[in-house]
């Protein structure tokens, strides 16, 4: 503990100079570990006055709380103590032995006014010169700054303990998850309950973006959908568990149609739904499903293979977000700055096919989707598509899907 | 700017003691204190919920709106409640273990002494053996539990165990209500009551002490 003590103390010396906000730690790893808390004249004076009038109101509870929350939420934690001052808390710790939880503060986040009356409310007549002689010694620091300065403090902390970065960056992805599935469930409870179905565009949309590579928006779109099954499965954790599994079988034949190879995707498979017996809490299914997600966008394409990466990627980019324009060869070649022959060739050695089909096959997914909707005529899907007639949209749609739009739309995509 | 637009941006600005000042104002001039509440204070943190939601705003402004939106309620309250009105029942009331979000809860508990029912707040982080205890403790008729969290709302469920084993539950309903919470996760757990928000948070308990 010694070591990690230390680097706690260069630590709070940096963070104390910059920031002026008094630092303390207190040892995670020992029950009700009191720590250095108290160690600023305010929380001293608070203190005092709370035996006399409100009996102790556990600080220290509050502020190792606050720092095993912020493992929870990507590595910071940002409060309110019961006086209404701020703390910004984080972690650090040694493999499983050792952790300290730090806490800088307090401080003031709004004016010195609005924290006396915050005071006077709360410890009435007891209220007396000495704590709010305390009390206007603290910082003040803008409220739009301090997310700043709980990064500040995350980050050097990170850097004292040489922080595993990829573990907190899956954990700040699971808090993201989270909130992403929260407001998906407010959004539906705020519609009419009998208005209520199942999106299953949704699916559709998870599915393309697979098929794509897209790892940021698959994620999004899968926040989506799992809110919609938390909403409807009432928090049960088996109905949670059969749906997801139904999604796996979902996300491994879309990354099948996106080119994954396919012993690769059924071996995941087969691991994936193994594991899933595993997962106890919503919390373990969360991260587990995230993983699985991204191991199957992964297979679809994985650049890092290519030899020609950056200029394979730029075509691509350039035809997500030109697919509903028409695009030449030489549109692309300028866009790129190499040659039509040159950039055909490298296309084709790396992705199989060539550039235009590559073309009709974005402005065939996209198609995909507009047609899900009934709102939208055909001519326009093709319009919106990027092709000039609807005679062409039909031909190469059929050629890739197998049927026709119209009849794409009657079955409602269910080829 | 009308005074209701007023009290909403106080309350985004965080600035606690103008709305207040402002409430109290508005109070005098006769505005009705369900009108301060819904079209002023609430609004408000509507307004900054979709901007946390939209990344334009972080932690702290919602931490320090919270804060001025409880500093305007306290103001509200004495309006909100009937002066003669006499003592219904108690419900004792928190935020599940884990869970420190108590806007809501806050919402819960003025909405609720407003129909005259005296309200034991645990405030937040409540262990279910606390809600049991302190319900048995006060004779409450019910017990009112809050959730922010997917993960956790589960600890409702525990709360319901521990009234079943405890052989209170039927004397003492339990009352499940937060974002994430429906009425389906409400019979699953074999909870009472779901409440939607917290003016049907308050017809549901009313309901209850007068059966």
């Amino acid at each position: 503990m010694e070591g990690l003590y230390s680097s706690a103390d260069r630590l709070i010396l940096d963070f104390n100079t910059i920031s002026g906000i008094n630092c303390s730690t207190v040892d995670l790893t020992v029950p009700n570990s009191a720590g250095t808390f108290y160690a600023t004249g305010f929380c001293n004076a608070c203190s005092r006055l709370q035996q006399t009038s409100l009996g102790s109101l556990k600080c220290e509870n509050i502020n190792i709380y606050s720092c095993l929350q912020s493992e929870r939420w990507g590595g910071k934690y940002e409060c309110l103590c019961p006086a209404g001052l701020a703390f910004i808390n984080t972690t650090i710790s040694k493999g499983e032995e050792e952790k300290l939880g730090i806490s800088a503060g307090p401080f003031i986040m709004t004016e010195i006014g609005e924290v006396t009356e915050d005071l006077k409310g709360m410890f009435g007549e007891k209220f007396n010169a000495e704590l709010l002689a305390e009390a206007k010694k603290l910082p003040v620091i803008e409220c739009s700054k301090v997310s700043t300065y709980a990064d500040v403090l995350f980050m050097l902390s990170s850097y004292m303990v040489e922080r595993n970065s990829i573990e907190m960056r899956i954990l700040e992805q699971l808090a993201q998850n989270e909130s992403e599935q929260f407001y998906q469930i407010a959004d539906i409870k705020n519609t009419k309950a009998e208005n209520y179905s199942y999106p299953i565009e949704s699916e559709k949309m998870l599915q393309n973006y697979i098929m794509q590579g897209d790892k940021t928006a698959s994620q999004k779109v899968l926040n989506e959908i799992l809110g919609h099954i938390f909403f409807c499965s009432g928090g049960n954790f088996n109905i949670i568990k059969a749906r997801t599994t139904e999604l796996i079988v979902l996300l491994s034949r879309a990354a099948i149609a996106g080119g994954a190879d396919v012993v690769e995707v059924f071996g995941l498979n087969y691991d994936y739904l193994n594991d899933i017996h595993n997962c106890k809490t919503l919390d373990e299914l969360n991260k587990w499903l995230s993983n699985v997600l991204i191991r199957f966008t992964s297979a679809v394409f994985d650049v890092r293979t290519m030899k020609h990466s950056d200029i394979i990627m730029k075509i691509i980019d350039y035809v997500r977000h030109n697919y509903m324009r028409k695009i030449t060869l030489n549109d692309i070649s300028n866009h790129v700055n190499f040659s039509v022959s040159y950039i055909s060739r490298i296309f084709k050695d790396e992705m199989g096919s060539n550039m235009m089909q590559y073309i009709n096959k974005v402005r065939v997914d996209n198609a995909k989707l507009l047609l899900l909707n009934n709102d939208i005529p055909l001519i326009e899907v093709a319009y919106l598509c990027g092709f000039e007639d609807q005679t062409y949209f039909n031909k190469v749609f059929k050629k890739i899907t197998g049927i026709s739009p119209g009849k794409f739309r009657d079955k409602r995509g269910q080829i | 700017m009308d005074v209701f637009e007023e009290l909403s941006a106080y309350v985004q600005q965080g600035r606690a003691k103008n709305v207040k000042e402002l409430a109290e104002k508005a109070l005098d001039e006769g505005k009705p204190a369900k009108d301060i509440l819904e079209k002023g204070l609430l609004l408000g943190m509507s307004i900054i919920g979709e901007k946390f939601k939209n990344n334009e705003v972080y932690v702290p402004e919602v931490l320090v709106a919270a804060r001025a939106m409880n500093a305007g309620m306290e103001v509200l309250k004495p309006a909100m409640v009937d002066a003669d009105i006499e003592s219904k029942g108690k419900a004792v009331l928190g935020t599940v273990k884990g869970d420190l979000h108590d806007i809501g809860k806050n919402l819960v508990r003025i909405m609720m002494e407003g129909k005259g029912i005296e309200v034991i707040d645990l405030g937040v982080d409540v262990a279910p053996e606390k809600f049991i205890e302190a319900a048995v403790e006060n004779d409450a008729k019910i017990i009112a539990c809050s959730a922010l969290l997917t993960t956790t709302m589960s600890m409702m469920k525990d709360v319901v165990a521990l009234a079943d084993e405890k052989g209170v539950h039927g004397k003492i309903k339990v009352m499940v209500g937060g974002a994430p919470v429906t009425q389906n996760f409400c019979e699953k757990i074999g909870a009472d009551f779901y409440a939607s928000d917290a003016a049907s948070a308050s017809d549901i308990a009313l309901k209850i002490c007068l059966q």
